[in-house]
């Protein structure tokens, strides 16, 4: 999986981070983890509707004891922007 | 409930007619960046009579159809009324398994899909239905419409408690139900409706319907996932109404706080339905939208 994401441009240093964020796609989509890669939109994710994207940001805030701004859920339309988003709180 | 005039058209197709014969340049679906008038509909709707004649659809056939929120959905919905045939709208990402029992239900003639479909019902993109038309179709000052008592649509259930079911709606019960509620909202041709929510289900596919027959406009935007999306719709068009369900403003809160709340000088109505909603919700809107009327019915 990982590979599959580290080959979509997300930042390698990321690594870890994204690996964690990716076990949350796989299982709050009920995706393949070689199905996940920094450019996953809801539109190739059935699964991905409001309800999924709710679950998605509360698995997520749950995974890594954040509690995200509504301006940065906003924000959050593919799978490297929620990633980018836990990077700036991990480091600010 | 009001009286229908005696000379208005006898099903909603024919009051899309009229407003493309009456106001042919006045919008009737924005689109992302695209404006869509009640004239190019209907030219649309046209073509996709044309290509549904062409592939064999008759009147009484049954057409399974997907039903994302893009325009090419509203040409092909309205040329099946404009034909005779009879919509079968679904969700557009539908699973196969689900698709199979539909058609086992249905036993479409065809299916307008925007996936490949199964082999068990010939199935063509949906996109396909922007093409040009026929001379013999009617032009919108020589069509009457079906009969108020034909078949118009069958709704599908959504089979949460066994296989989908469908609903027989006849042209005469859509449009009764789209006056009723125009006269409950006080929806008039000046409105413009955002619509997010899914227009294979009764509740947003009779949004459309309430929109069409009043002359009003549809702004269709990204569904409630992207509330930034909505916004941005909502306020390039300048959106006078927005419906959602009740389960869809909580999604909305979630996503987005009380973002929707900027728009409450701009918000003639709102209208809720499809299920009951929380008082807590209720009296939240209420104090957001101290001017707008908000409406509620379902059932």
């Amino acid at each position: 999986m990982l590979e599959s994401v580290t080959s979509s441009s997300v930042q390698p240093t990321a690594g870890d981070t994204t690996s964690r964020l990716a076990s949350v796609f796989a299982e709050v989509l009920s995706l393949p983890e070689d199905r996940i890669h920094a450019d996953l939109a809801p539109v190739d994710v059935d699964q991905w509707d409001s309800v999924g994207h709710v679950m998605l940001v509360a698995a997520v805030e749950q995974e890594f004891s954040i509690h995200f701004e509504v301006d940065e859920i906003m924000e959050f339309t593919n799978f490297q922007s929620i990633l980018s988003a836990i990077d700036r709180r991990m480091t600010t | 409930m009001q009286e229908a005039n005696e000379t208005s058209p006898r099903a909603l197709i024919g009051h899309l007619a009229g407003h493309a014969r009456a106001k042919p340049s006045s919008l009737a679906l924005a689109f992302g960046t695209r404006a869509i008038s009640y004239g190019e509909l209907w030219e649309r709707v046209l073509g996709a009579a044309d290509l549904l004649r062409e592939e064999g659809v008759e009147h009484g056939d049954r057409v399974l159809l997907a039903a994302p929120r893009e325009p090419e959905f509203f040409c092909a919905y309205f040329a099946c009324h404009l034909i005779g045939a009879i919509a079968v709208p679904h969700e557009p990402d539908i699973a196969p398994a689900k698709m199979r029992s539909i058609i086992e239900l249905i036993d479409p003639k065809i299916a307008l899909t925007r996936r490949d479909g199964p082999p068990e019902v010939k199935c063509i993109p949906l996109r396909s239905t922007a093409s040009t038309y026929a001379a013999d179709l009617p032009q919108p000052d020589e069509f009457e419409g079906p009969n108020a008592d034909a078949i118009a649509d069958i709704l599908l259930t959504s089979g949460t408690t066994g296989k989908p079911k469908g609903v027989i709606l006849t042209h005469g019960n859509i449009l009764a139900a789209a006056r009723n509620i125009n006269q409950f909202i006080g929806n008039t041709a000046r409105d413009r409706e955002a619509v997010a929510l899914p227009i294979s289900h009764s509740f947003g596919l009779g949004r459309i319907r309430c929109q069409i027959l009043a002359g009003g406009a549809l702004i269709l935007t990204s569904g409630f996932q992207f509330p930034k999306e909505i916004f941005k719709a909502m306020s390039s068009w300048q959106a006078t109404g927005f419906s959602f369900v009740p389960a869809a403003w909580v999604t909305l809160k979630r996503l987005s706080g009380e973002r929707l709340g900027q728009f409450a000088a701009d918000l003639r109505y709102l209208e809720i339905g499809s299920a009951s909603m929380a008082r807590a919700d209720k009296e939240q809107l209420m104090r957001l939208f101290p001017q707008t009327r908000i409406c509620m019915h379902y059932g």
